[in-house]
Parts: C-alpha cells; structure tokens; sequence
C-alpha cells in the first residue's frame, strides 16, 4: 500500500500554506546566512561565486591579450604572465565552469526539475558550497601576493616538481584540487540520491527530463574522474613537501604517471562541463519549438555513450610523449567516435527545430551560436585527434583555439542561452531583450574575433605559453585582431552585467510559466518559494506540465509543520516512504572553516594534517550529534508511528 | 505476456541493468587490457594474444544484446515509450540496452581494426 494518497487537487487551507512557508523559511540575519541549508539559496550562492570566478578569468584573459596585443610588449614580465595564464585556465577550468555547468545548475534546478522540496543531503550541499569558496579565495589571495601558481593548469611535473618549482605557488594550486573536488563530489552524490530517491511520483526513468539525465550522468563522470586528480595532486604534495618521488624518475618514480593520471580526470572533465550543455540545449530546444523533444531515447543514448567514451581518450592528450603507435592507435581511434554522439545529438535538435512553431527568443539565439561554434570545434578537434596533425601543431595557438571553441561553444554559449532561459523563474522578472540582443551579438562577433586567428597563429608556429614574440614573426595583425575580439565579448559581458542588474528590479514580471515550458519548475511561482511547490506534484508524461491529465493528482498527506519529502523508488518513482529533511545549522560552515584550516596548514607542514584532524573531528561531531529541532521532531514522527502501529 | 510485477523484481533488474551497462564496460576492459598487452605482444612476438583478448571482450555486449532483446521481448505489449508504468519504463531499458551493446560492439570492432596494420613494436 502506498504511505501516501494521491487525490484531485484541492486548495490548501491558507494556516496550511503559512505553516508551510514557516517550516521551509530560511533563517533571517547575519548569523542566518551561514545557517542556510536550501538547495535554491545555496544553488543562487554557486551561481554568482561560479560567475564571479568567469569575470576575474575574463579579467585576466583581457591581460593576457593586452600583453600580445604588439610584439616586445613590455606590460607584463615573464614571470607574471606564467602565473597569470596558469590562474586563467586554473580559474576558467576549476572555479567557473566545473562548479557551473556541474553544482550550481544542478544545486538550484534538479530538485525543482523532479518535483520535491530540497536536495538530498542538504547540509552536506552547504559545506560543498563553503570548501568551494574557500579553495577558491585562497588561491586567488595567493595570486595576489605573488604566489600564484605558475605552472599551467595542469602543472604537469617535472615544471612542477620541489625541482623546478621552489616556493609555494604550486602547493596553492594543487590544494585549490583538493577543494573544489571535495565540493564537486559533495553535489554529485547528492544529485545522485536526489535524482534516484526524491523524484515526483510517475516520473519513471523514462520520463526524466533531458537535463535532469545529463546532470546526472555528470554526477557518475565526476565520482569516476575526480578520485585519479585528487590522487594525482596529493602525490605532487607529497613529492614537494616531504620529498616523497612518485613522479621522480631518477628514485625510480614516473612522471608520465603524473600526466596519465591528470588526464583520466582531465578529458572527462571537458565532459563534465560540456553534458549539462547539452542538456540546456535539449531543453530550450524544446520549450522553443513547443513540441516534445525529437529521438528523447537516442538522446539518452548518446548522452549515456559520451561519458563512457569521455574515459577512455584521455591519452590523446599525450600523443606527443612518445606513447608507443599502436598503444596510442585506440585512444585516437576512441576520440573520433566520441564526436558521433554528439553529432547525432545535433540531428535530433534540428529534427525537433524543424517540426516545430518555432518561437525565436534569446535562449534559442543563444543555442544557434551553439550549433555555430561547436561544429567548429569539432573539426578542429578531430583534426587533433590525427596523430599526425597533433604532433605538428602541439603546444601551438591551434590548440588554443581549438578548446575555446569547445569549451566556449560547448559551455558558454548554452550557459548564457540558460540564463536567459532560467533567470525569470529565479528572480521573477524577465531580462531585457533589446540588451540581450547587443550582448549576444557583440560576443558572437568578438569570440570569433578573438579565437578563428588563433587557428591561423598556430599554423604559423605561435608557441602557446609565450609572453611576447619579435615582430619578424609575422604574427602582429593576427594578434592585434585577437586582443580587438577580446575587446569586444569584455563589452558584451558588460552589458550583460547591467541587464542582470537592471532587470532585476525593473524588468517585465515573468509570472509562472513565461516560455510555456513543459518541466516541473515551470510548475510553481517565480521564484519558487522556499517549499519548492505547494503541493507535491505527480507526473503524467516527460513534459509534465505540457502532459498533465486535466484533474492531475498532487502528493497529499505531508507534515507542513516539519521539512518532509516524499521518497520514491529508483526506476519507476511509486511512492515509498516519507522522509524528514535537516533543518539550518551553522556546522556545515564551521566544518568548512575547520576543513580549510586543515587544507591551507598542510602546505606549509605535514603537522598541519595532524593538528586540522582535530577541530575538523570536533565540528562534524558537532554537525552529526543529534539534537534541538531535528531531534524533537524526529521523536514525533517516531512517537506518532508507534502509535498508529 | 508478463505480469507487470515481474519488471519490479531485482532479477529482471539486474538483467536490464546489465543490458546497459556491460558493452561499455567491455569496451573500457578491451581498450584498458589492448594498451597493456601491446608492449607484452611486442617482447614475446605473440600477436595473437591481442586478437584473442578482444574476441573474448566482444562477446560482452553479445551478451548483454541477447539478454536486453529478451528483456524487450516480454515487455507487454500495452508499453509505451513514454509510458509510467514498470512494463514502459522496462521496454525504454531494454531498447537502450540493445543500442548501448550494439554501439559498444562496433566500438571494440573499430578499435581492433588499427591491429591488422599496425605493428605493436612501432
Ligand atoms: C572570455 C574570453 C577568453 C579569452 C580572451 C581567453 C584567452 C586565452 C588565451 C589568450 C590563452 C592562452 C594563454 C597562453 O597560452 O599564453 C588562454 C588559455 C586558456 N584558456 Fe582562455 N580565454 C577566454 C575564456 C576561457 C574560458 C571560458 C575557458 C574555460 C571554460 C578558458 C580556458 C582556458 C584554458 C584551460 C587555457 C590554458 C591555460 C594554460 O595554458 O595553462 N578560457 N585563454
Ligand atoms: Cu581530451
């Protein structure tokens, strides 16, 4: 039998509603902000840090082309410039488009997108956010004081061995791992559970919405690929601080060891930022051509075969170390596969664009540049991928080019295409279009700008990782155009800031549903209230809203003087039980604070380790103990069951 | 026909699971296991060991086709694809599982096809 009843929907009681919005409220004032446990306050929270991060990227992206902008420039020095481009792809990489594409998106859209009232694991959710912000802070402090990493993004040994790299810089940059990654594996178990555990009854695994599956194949491609980076950057600590030769051939280490192991990581992890892309773009695809997406299964499918396929290219990368030819044959072979999923994908959303009353907005603008710019990737990408090709133009402006293609086209473009989309059910208000439309234009035009010369240096023998260059070169105009695009999307991400800021206050009033979109956010207020949906919804199709019967049931039978959620099983949704949901607390930061502590001391000494041990026990005790509301109402459920059994 | 009940026990779970995911597991076991033995083919001079390894792995997602085409087979006939119930939700598992086999399949034969030219000692 079920625990729950499903009937018609009927009007709550108004004292039902304001017990609802009491039990679910956030806790006011100062103290309150550190006590937050929402999936929608701590989703906001990554959304704005994680944008943050895109801007100072930017910043130092915009530095990087005023350097190169003439030859025998002199504005920035060497030394500079290698920590400023090992912070700008540490940044973009790590601390944008990770804790984007992956937490913040799925933080704030999963639980709303399958109907229930928080994440899984909420307090573990704020702690993920805090080491995040950490991590992140403390890497950018060190940038600041002249201890910036400087070793490239992927700080590959020896360059960044006790050897060749005295100092702290890469210690910094190898414990910011350790932190994002912790977060990142935070949100994807908890996604997972969420995904598996708290799903609206009928929405059976086949019913899932398309970014709920990719965020959730996200969630395996990050508890599978970040495990080999933490280990990898933990070895590299260990090499530096207490002189332990993991990767130090002369005592029998391997550096190569360091590199495949960065890599195992490294290629999923474009995944891990390009498949919540796609889904965006699955999703706007749909609302915008009123019609259910074309080939959901091969679409599935191909998602599912893409983060297989992500794992197994990862040595394409280290084509050029002299990996034996047939050895590297199945990695090369693997990477030009990888390309027809994703080429398939692009079939289905033209099928579904053709078919459908297309109703042409910015998130649908913003999908086209997509398809635009990520087919130029590809080429290029598969260009790469012939060993030979790769060989000749490895460690070039070419392969620069190519993975701002990808990774610009792939995840930034369906990124501003989704917030376009998404930020009238955030913050209630539709931006402004005209803006919009300048924004879009301006960095189309400028990314293009900045990027398609790229291709041509490269041909031309620009090495990548170069402070400056002799105007015999040849390689000034190409150069001037690249600063001049640059210029161009720093204007346009401008005029996206004013947007936000603007139509935050001002903008239309969006109301529910304004794009007459079929998933289930689009099925409460805008912005949603902090209970998610007054009454748990139930599903009648993959569009739920669109496929809702005209007297759908909702979830009834809920405490609304208690944080419950309905728990339903892993394929089919039926219900199951009922769960209570933590109330706010401020341990999951002070566990942060204590974590951090932890982190940070162990750069300077292994002692650090030990002595974090302690106020890190101490504050997840604390966390952990049962105690105050949690435990009163525990005691009630428990007291009010054995006395029905 | 099948009583519904049926896809809600761990059995025909686990098989529709394995119909998913075991041609993209022996599609990682064949290219893990391929990178590891090229240097044992070259030392030894016994190629086939190559060939053998990847014949074995290919009848994986053999397999798990096989077991998925059952598994679609006796999904009732009033599954839908979108449908909400364990006999739909049972049919969408197993037509992925006999792509994901199939798919998997072609990927181990194109990555076997290098070995026919290439020499392991290059
Ligand atoms: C917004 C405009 C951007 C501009 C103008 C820009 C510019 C550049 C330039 C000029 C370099 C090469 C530095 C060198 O080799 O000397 C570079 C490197 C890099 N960029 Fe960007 N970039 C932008 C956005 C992004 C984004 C959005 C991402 C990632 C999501 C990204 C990731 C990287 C990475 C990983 C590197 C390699 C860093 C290294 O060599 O260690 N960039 N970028
Ligand atoms: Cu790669």
């Amino acid at each position: 039998m079920n625990p729950v009843d499903t009937k018609p929907i009927e009007r709550s009681a108004t004292d039902e509603l304001l017990q609802l919005a009491e039990t679910w409220r956030e806790p006011p004032g100062f103290w309150g902000w550190f006590r937050c446990v929402h999936h929608q306050t701590i989703g906001k929270r990554y959304i704005v840090t994680a944008f943050i991060f895109f801007l100072l990227g930017g910043i130092l992206a915009a530095l990087m082309r005023m350097q190169l902008i003439r030859p025998e420039n002199r504005f920035l020095g060497p030394d500079l410039y290698n920590q400023i481009f090992t912070m700008h792809g540490t940044t973009m990489m790590f601390l944008f488009a990770v804790p984007m594409m992956f937490e913040a998106l799925a933080v704030y859209l999963v639980p709303l997108m399958v109907g229930t009232r928080n994440i899984a694991f909420p307090r573990l959710n704020a702690y993920s956010y805090y080491l995040y912000l950490f991590g992140a802070i403390m890497v950018w402090v060190a940038l600041l004081t002249n201890t910036g990493p400087d070793a490239g993004w992927f700080s590959y040994v020896p360059l960044s061995g006790p050897g060749f790299a005295p100092g702290k810089r890469v210690d910094f940059w190898a414990q910011m791992i350790t932190f994002t990654e912790v977060s990142a594996l935070a949100v994807a178990v908890e996604i997972v559970v969420t995904v598996f555990k708290l799903r609206a009854p009928g929405m059976s695994l086949n019913r899932l919405p398309m970014m709920v599956w990719a965020e959730t194949i996200v969630s395996f491609l990050v508890i599978f690929a970040m495990p080999a980076i933490m280990l990898s950057s933990s070895m590299l600590i260990l090499d530096r601080l207490v002189s332990t030769h993991f990767f130090n051939p002369a005592e029998g280490g391997d550096a190569l060891l360091y590199q495949h192991l960065f890599w195992f990581f490294g290629h999923p992890e474009v995944y891990i930022i390009f498949i919540p892309g796609l889904g965006i773009v699955s999703t706007i695809v749909a609302t915008f051509s009123r019609r259910h997406i074309f080939g959901y299964m091969v679409l599935v499918l191909s998602l599912i075969a893409t983060g297989f396929l992500g794992f197994g290219v990862w040595v394409h990368h280290m084509f050029a170390t002299g990996i034996a030819g047939m050895g590297r044959s199945f990695f090369s072979a693997a990477s030009m596969m990888i390309s027809i999923p994703t080429t398939v994908q692009i079939f289905c959303w033209l099928a579904t664009l053709w078919g459908g009353k297309l109703n042409i907005k910015l998130p649908l603008l913003w999908i086209f540049g997509f398809f635009f710019v990520l087919v130029m990737g590809g080429l290029t990408g598969v260009m790469l991928g012939v060993i030979p090709v790769d060989i000749q133009v490895h460690d070039t402006y070419f392969v620069v080019a190519h993975f701002h293609y990808v990774l610009i086209g792939g995840a930034v473009f369906p990124l501003f295409g989704g917030f376009y989309y998404w930020f009238p059910k955030i913050t209630g208000r539709m931006l402004n279009h005209t803006l919009g439309n300048w924004h879009f234009w301006l960095f189309s035009i400028g990314f293009n700008m900045t990027f398609f010369p790229m291709h041509s240096l490269g041909l031309k023998g620009m090495p990548r990782r170069i402070y400056t260059y002799q105007p015999e070169m040849g390689w000034t105009t190409l150069n001037r155009i690249a600063t001049f695009g640059a210029g161009l999307m720093f204007i346009a991400v401008l005029l996206f800031l004013i947007n936000v800021f603007w139509s935050r206050r001002r903008g239309v009033v969006a109301g529910e549903n304004p794009w007459g979109a079929g998933t289930l956010e689009w099925a409460t207020s805008s912005p949603p209230p902090p209970y998610n949906f007054v009454e748990l919804p139930t599903v009648n199709g993959r569009e739920a809203v669109w496929d809702a019967a005209p007297n759908q049931p909702v979830v009834r039978g809920l405490r609304t003087d208690m944080r419950e959620v309905l728990a339903t099983n892993v394929l089919d949704a039926d219900p199951d039980h009922k769960e209570l949901m933590p109330e706010p607390t401020i341990w999951p930061f002070l566990a942060a604070l204590a974590t951090t502590f932890l982190f940070i001391a162990s750069i300077f000494t292994p002692w650090g380790l030990v002595w974090g041990l302690f106020p890190v026990a101490v504050t997840m005790t604390g966390w952990f103990w049962p105690k105050g509301k949690d435990k009163v109402n525990q005691e009630i459920v428990e007291a009010e069951d054995a006395a029905r059994a | 026909m099948t009583d519904v009940q049926t896809f809600r026990n761990g059995r025909t779970i686990a098989h529709l699971w394995t119909g998913i995911l075991a041609g993209p597991l022996a599609w990682a076991l064949d290219e893990g296991m391929s990178y590891v033995l090229v240097p044992h083919a070259c030392s030894t001079g016994h190629y086939y060991v190559l060939h053998v390894m990847t014949a074995l792995c290919l009848l994986i997602p053999a397999a798990a086709f096989l077991l998925a085409w059952r598994m679609y087979v006796i999904t009732p006939p009033s599954s839908t694809e979108d449908g909400g119930d364990a006999g739909s939700r049972s049919h969408f598992m197993a037509i992925i599982g006999m792509a994901s086999s199939a798919l998997f399949f072609l990927a181990i034969i194109a990555e076997a096809i290098p070995r026919f030219i290439l020499n392991p000692c290059d």
